[in-house]
């Protein structure tokens, strides 16, 4: 069972980096053939309103370098002192070498930091910290976690089920070893059985890409995708989130000796804002302790949600007494995990469109 | 909970103005589409902790069937 309790270990940062297209689903009525009832009623329930693309040529290294170099200038962080990169994509910009050699290069870090990449969707950034804790566990002093994606780029733009969900963004994180700190636990799960509730099913060594797997098809319901773009079972995962995550967050405030009440702020990955009320109702968590509106905001913003959800909504939070958080990310593989742990002096800075220009609506 | 009730917390999943009956059949409805069986999903689950797989509805055709399989 993979459970862990790390001492002396806290987070010094977040930033978040949005990408430069601002897309409103007010203008895209085509997902929905025009029809304004069911618009107005995907508005409502799920939460589609807003979100943010990368332009073709920003990839998610951008994004990540960005974010990372904001948040050390911000907390006067010197590169040297910099023990490790791990970078979360599933949207990198080689299938070889990782990100993380990227951001190495492009931000000049020295050799002695040690970089990888980390393959992870939803679920991402929870995996990314415990990760990082561990390896603070183990001696090293400071870690930069990068997450992010830009899943517009697999997701066809035919496909209402995928295209109007996601948003680009990266973010980083600075993991620290801070001897004040106090304890964070840790709990991560994984079904390999789900992996067809959501894949990108060719393009890699299993199905090669080939003309067929690019080749564009449309399902029963008239959504257009190539084998190359990203599919989900939203049927099947929302399923999923309904079964195991309130069961995995009573499993973590079981493990961390915690009630609701001693958690100040439940930090759910930001799926869209029907799921993550959902979960907070069916947990019996009041909806003013947790972020739920950053979908209509960003859209589904994969690993960057967590940190996105905290440089949003929480970002004033952290400067007088601890304040203990519990976040929790769920998604492909399947896989999901949850940590609860406590959060004081740490600094979040306010979300940036990529370039740092002003956004561009489209 | 009741027939009643069941009743009007189907009302308030399908958001329809419509009056609904046990016998009436789902598919007529413009509002029983894919966000609905999502809410039905949840509704089945937190109140009657019944689990819905999407295979489910396939046979489930009136507001009876439904429930039926939240067992009142």
């Amino acid at each position: 069972m993979a459970k862990s309790i790390f001492k002396n270990i806290s987070i010094k940062g977040l930033s978040i980096v949005l990408g430069e297209e601002k897309r409103v689903f007010a203008n895209e009525p085509e997902y929905y053939n025009n029809d304004e009832e069911q618009l107005a009623k995907l508005k409502k329930m799920i939460g589609f309103d807003t979100r943010y693309w990368s332009k073709p040529e920003t990839t998610t290294a951008d994004l990540c370098r960005q974010a990372a170099k904001n948040l050390l200038e911000k907390l006067n962080i010197d590169k040297n002192s910099v023990d490790a990169i791990i970078s979360v994509t599933q949207t990198p910009d080689y299938y070889m070498p990782g990100n993380a050699h990227v951001i190495h290069r492009d931000l000049e870090f020295p050799k002695e930091t040690a970089a990888f990449d980390m393959e992870f969707g939803c679920s991402g950034y929870v995996y990314g910290l415990w990760t990082a804790f561990m390896m603070i566990n183990s001696g090293l002093k400071r870690v930069l976690l990068l997450t992010g994606d830009t899943l517009s780029k697999s997701a066809n733009k035919k496909d209402r089920t995928e295209a109007p969900l996601f948003g680009d963004s990266g973010s980083a994180t600075v993991i620290e070893y801070n001897e004040n700190a106090g304890a964070s636990y840790f709990m991560l799960k994984s079904d390999g059985n789900g992996i067809e509730s959501m894949l990108q099913p060719a393009g890699a060594y299993r199905t090669p890409s080939t003309d067929e797997t690019r080749k564009e098809i449309a399902d029963k319901n008239g959504n257009i995708r190539s084998q190359e773009n990203i599919y989900m079972n939203g049927f099947e995962i929302f399923n999923f989130t309904l079964s195991e995550q309130p069961k995995l967050m009573n499993e973590i405030l079981e493990f961390s000796n915690t009630t609701k009440e001693d958690i100040d702020y439940f930090v759910l990955h930001q799926a869209n804002v029907y799921i993550v009320e959902t979960i907070l109702k069916k947990a019996k968590i009041p909806l003013e302790k947790a972020p739920s509106k950053i979908f209509a905001k960003y859209g589904n913003q994969n690993s960057a949600s967590i940190p996105s959800a905290i440089c949003e909504d929480l970002r004033d939070k952290f400067n007088d007494r601890a304040k203990k958080v519990l976040m929790q990310g769920f998604g492909i593989g399947l896989s999901w995990g949850a940590c609860v742990l406590d959060m004081k002096d740490t600094v979040c800075l306010q979300p940036e469109i990529y370039g740092g220009a002003d956004e561009i609506q489209i | 909970m009741d027939r009643n009730e069941f009743l009007t917390q189907m009302q308030d999943i399908l958001q329809t103005d419509e009056e609904l009956s046990f016998d009436m059949n789902l598919d007529d409805l413009e509002e029983w589409d894919s966000l609905s069986k999502m809410a039905t999903v949840a509704f089945l689950d937190s109140n009657f902790g019944v689990k819905t797989t999407f295979s489910d509805f396939e046979s489930i055709k009136t507001i009876e069937d439904i429930a039926k399989k939240a067992g009142i």
